[in-house]
């Protein structure tokens, strides 16, 4: 029996190196881990391009990649198919977890990663309905003989890679999260599409504006929120004239008011999701070229959003960025055009409400019949074993996203917030994104365009996330068009909560592709977007209640306005360009409500900076610091008394309205504490908000205003890792910039990708990304364009239809027939 | 010290080739031939030091070292020495462990009289 004792350390022993093999809570397996012959260590040869190089039967003819100085990877292929096939494979090299893990958060598959955390996340991804969109979209790829096989060669390079990997390959995260990767298929990259539609057109307000209808009435929402507000520069420049006879739509006599209060998860407001392109004509550029620059801004993580590619085949010869898991090139350019994309901002999701017949929900009520619903069961495999099980009632319009109230709050609560714009319970969601569609074959047509016929002829493929195509070619050719298959719409339909039973409430026609808002050549030798309105009040058609102040493309437009002899450095400026022009319109009246009143030195210090600010949003300035901290207080004083928090029963109006406020109307009543006897104007509340924030930024930074106030350090940006992993991130970065400028950089997003374009027969070509393009973090180039970045400096762009004019490291995928 | 040499040669060249837990299996059976409880212990957070220690000073230096100050930062241990010093010395810790359990069972499953007095 004493013996036993014996027994004690052995059996702890083992029970250690067990509890070493396995995951504990978000740890990875320690043991496993830090083995140096298995674990992260033996990753270290990954960053190796030469154990690339490989043999495989699908290929045609040998392919070479060659990967130039910034790892952009070249690839000379004989043929569409080995092309596609090598751009699956490098791309897999390169960034296979971030493929696979956005394709499982897309598809609502995170629980099997992650566990039961991330169960809530996942429901609501498969009930607004990503995996159904993506699999009507897959349908479509399916029955175009074109695409399919390129779609194929893509996921048989992927897979190939894969293949390729022994355990102890598998990428660093893989070895974090334990778990290893399975086969790419076409449904993975449609998933991508459709997390891209989400991200770009997710934004929906109907709940909050119904709210306020029931509430405060419907012209107080009309009067906050107006369709064209008072401060609109739009895309399709002023004047153009609407010459067609738009489809005819039925439309109510009055709008459906919905009574129903449920659901109180309500808009986000992502601030930083925008973009700007523009294009410029040759007899402006002293090139005597036209010039084409994008930069979306979208979420900065690590791995990029984006990855750099040049793909050459006797079909093609083109470059520029992709999504990784989408074959082909998204925004670049060919020898003969060049694109760039901003988000287009039409309205594609509408709710409705929906009467049952009873509780089972197998029947609702529309266009005065009880019409059969569609159940789906959705199944979740959980880390860990267990499985869930999750019923979808769908109608024609679409999915029930929430049966009840909360249903799911208590499977990842956090999660579900985080990850949502709108909870409209018991109510159906219509989505452009569910429908069949097959962007990929825009890109492709793109990818392969020689002219404007081309390229206006691509667009009409393309759903959903609408995207303002702006385009240039070596003709000299500027146009922009307004694309993605958006629904003709009557007057603000949509903008409210829409009846469920009414079939004038469905989405009766599509705008034809050539009515939609388009240019090609404007007088004024420039076009371009920043996520603003697409048209004046003249366009027949209603597209959204929401587009993005004009204030970022007013200043781009002021830039292109001086601009007779265009450089490419000039066009690289504009997108550095830090003025804000809500500031310079309102700093000189809001100086004058504060001149009188400064009680301390700090307060007069902060008033002289204010006063000579150049309304630069530059990151070493305390000035943006100060403005954008004062508006912030200004906004609080002006609406909460009348909406409450933003962002939780209501939203607040936006910056335009603010700045129509502040001109034309500083004794508003908006303006007016509710709370207070007295009457309030602007002026009281900005010197309120004033004394504030010069107390409020003592408080949190102490005196030294232009060391500890900066703009840098107040604001700054964080490029958090994908799967938010510590340590894999580039935190507290000094940039400039800000939203609603055109370089609009935030705390979290940024220019995702700035490109510059000049069309000439031999092209000039600049980009950057905030990234890398290797996605493994032992990598030099994971982030090593990172600095470069922030300090405004774009690279030159490596492009030639011969491999013998790149220069780099090369590698040989050959045939092994 | 030669002994420890050459289990550490066979451990270094036939780890890439089996579980990571083989180590452990191996040290546990070197524990049993050990004659005392510090000689066991001693034997196995060598071998293991000498194993593991070589095998991340070599990677560190071809190549290992940006992403070892990336999983440092990820573990909160600040810098790449950091990651280093944590994993020697779960090192040491499971090779002495390791070496004594077996060891212990050595005791467990010989005749009292043929064990260490000490024991």
């Amino acid at each position: 029996m004493t013996n036993t004792r014996y027994l004690i350390l052995p059996i702890l022993t083992t029970l250690l190196i067990w509890t070493l093999n396995n995951p504990i809570g978000n740890l990875p397996p320690l043991g496993k881990f830090l083995d140096p012959f298995h674990g992260y260590l033996a990753l270290v040869d990954s960053d190796n391009i030469n154990r690339l190089k490989m043999e495989s039967s699908y290929l045609e003819s040998p392919v070479t990649v060659i990967f130039d100085t910034l790892r952009i990877p070249h690839i000379f292929a004989e043929n569409d198919m080995d092309l596609y096939f090598a751009q699956g494979y490098i791309m897999a090299s390169e960034r296979l977890w971030q493929m696979e893990f956005q394709t499982h958060a897309a598809g609502g598959r995170l629980s099997e990663i992650v566990g039961e955390e991330a169960l809530g996340y996942d429901r609501y991804q498969r009930r607004v309905g990503m995996k159904y969109g993506a699999e009507n979209s897959l349908n479509a790829i399916l029955k175009d003989q074109q695409l399919l096989p390129m779609a194929d060669a893509f996921t048989e390079g992927v897979n190939t890679y894969i293949a390729s990997l022994s355990i102890d390959q598998y990428p660093l995260e893989y070895k974090i999260l334990d778990y290893a990767p399975e086969p790419w298929t076409p449904l993975k990259t449609s998933l991508l599409l459709k997390y891209m539609a989400w991200m770009l057109t997710g934004r929906n307000t109907e709940l909050t504006y119904t709210r306020m209808w029931n509430e405060l009435g419907r012209d107080v929402v009309e009067e906050l929120f107006p369709i064209y507000p008072w401060f609109v520069d739009p895309i399709i420049p002023s004047g153009t004239k609407y010459d067609f006879k738009p489809v005819p739509l039925d439309q109510p006599p009055n709008l459906y008011q919905s009574k129903a209060d449920r659901g109180n998860i309500i808009t986000q407001k992502n601030e930083g999701i925008g973009s700007n392109n523009w294009v410029v004509s040759g007899n402006r550029t002293t090139s005597g070229n036209a010039m084409l620059a994008n930069d979306p801004h979208l979420g900065l993580n690590l791995p990029s959003i984006w990855y750099a590619m040049h793909l050459v085949s006797p079909n093609q010869n083109v470059m520029g960025v992709t999504l990784p898991g989408t074959p082909g090139i998204i925004i670049g350019f060919n020898d003969h055009i060049s694109w760039g994309l901003t988000n287009g901002y039409d309205d594609v999701m509408d709710w409705y409400d929906i009467q049952f017949k009873d509780s089972t929900m197998t029947e609702y009520f529309h266009d005065n019949k009880w019409k059969p619903t569609q159940k789906i069961v959705e199944k979740f495999k959980i880390k860990g074993g267990k499985t869930f099980s999750d019923t979808i009632t769908f109608t024609h319009h679409g999915p029930i996203v929430w049966d009840t109230p909360y249903q799911t709050l208590s499977l990842g609560e956090k999660s579900i917030r985080n990850s949502i714009r709108q909870v409209s319970t018991g109510r159906a969601l219509r989505w452009l994104a569910h429908d069949e569609s097959n962007e990929l074959r825009t890109f492709y047509l793109l990818n392969t365009a020689e002219n404007y016929a081309d390229y206006v002829h691509a667009l009409e493929y393309f759903n959903c996330p609408g995207q303002n195509f702006a385009y240039a070619d070596v003709e000299g050719n500027i146009a922009l068009w307004h694309a993605g298959n958006t629904p003709a719409k009557w007057a603000k339909q949509g903008m409210f909560i829409s009846d469920g039973a009414d079939p004038r409430y469905d989405w009766q026609a599509t705008v034809p592709h050539h009515q939609k808002p388009h240019v090609k050549n404007p007088g004024r030798g420039y076009v371009g977007s920043a996520n603003q309105h697409p048209t004046t009040s003249d366009y027949p058609y209603f597209l959204s209640e929401f587009y993005w102040a004009s204030f970022r493309w007013n200043q781009i437009h002021t830039r292109l306005d001086t601009l007779q002899s265009a450089t490419i450095n000039d066009m690289l400026e504009i997108q550095l360009d830090n003025r804000s022009v809500f500031a310079e319109k309102t700093m000189p009246i809001i100086l004058r409500t504060w001149k009188n009143h400064l009680k301390n030195d700090l307060e007069k210090q902060t008033f002289t900076i204010l006063s000579n600010w150049d309304y630069e949003m530059n990151g070493h300035s305390p000035a943006p610091t100060l403005y954008r901290y004062w508006y912030g207080i200004l906004e609080e004083l002006t609406w909460e008394d009348d909406l409450g928090i933003d962002n939780e029963r209501f939203i607040w109006p936006y910056r335009d309205k603010m700045m129509e406020l502040i001109l034309t109307n500083p004794k508003s009543h908006w303006f007016d504490d509710k709370t207070t006897i007295q009457i309030e104007t602007f002026s009281h509340q900005s010197l309120k908000a004033f004394h504030k924030m010069v107390s409020d930024l003592q408080n949190k930074y102490g005196d030294d205003i232009l060391k500890d106030w900066i703009w840098a350090k107040h604001q700054g940006t964080d490029i958090n890792h994908v799967a938010n992993i510590p340590g894999l991130g580039m935190m507290g970065l000094p940039t400039s910039g800000g939203s609603d400028i055109p370089n609009a950089t935030g705390t979290t997003f940024g220019p995702s990708w700035r490109l510059v374009v000049d069309m000439g027969e031999k092209k000039l070509a600049y980009g950057i990304y905030p990234g890398g393009q290797s996605g493994f973090p032992g990598s030099a180039y994971y982030d090593n364009m990172i600095d470069d970045w922030v300090n405004g400096i774009a690279y030159p762009l490596s492009f030639s239809e011969k491999a013998s004019d790149i220069s780099g490291e090369t590698i040989i995928l050959g045939n092994d027939k | 010290m030669k002994l420890i040499l050459i289990i550490s040669l066979i451990c270094f060249f036939g780890l890439p080739f089996t579980p990571w837990w083989m180590l452990w299996v191996v040290l546990g059976i070197c524990g049993w031939f050990a004659t005392t409880p510090k000689e066991a212990m001693s034997m196995g957070a060598k071998v293991a030091t000498l194993t593991w220690g070589i095998k991340i000073g070599s990677e560190f230096f071809t190549g290992g070292s940006i992403l070892m100050q990336r999983v440092a930062d990820m573990m909160g241990l600040g810098s790449s020495i950091g990651l280093v010093i944590a994993t020697l010395v779960l090192v040491v810790f499971l090779g002495g462990l390791s070496t004594m359990s077996g060891y212990q069972l050595k005791m467990l499953f010989l005749p009292p009289a043929t064990s260490p007095k000490n024991m």
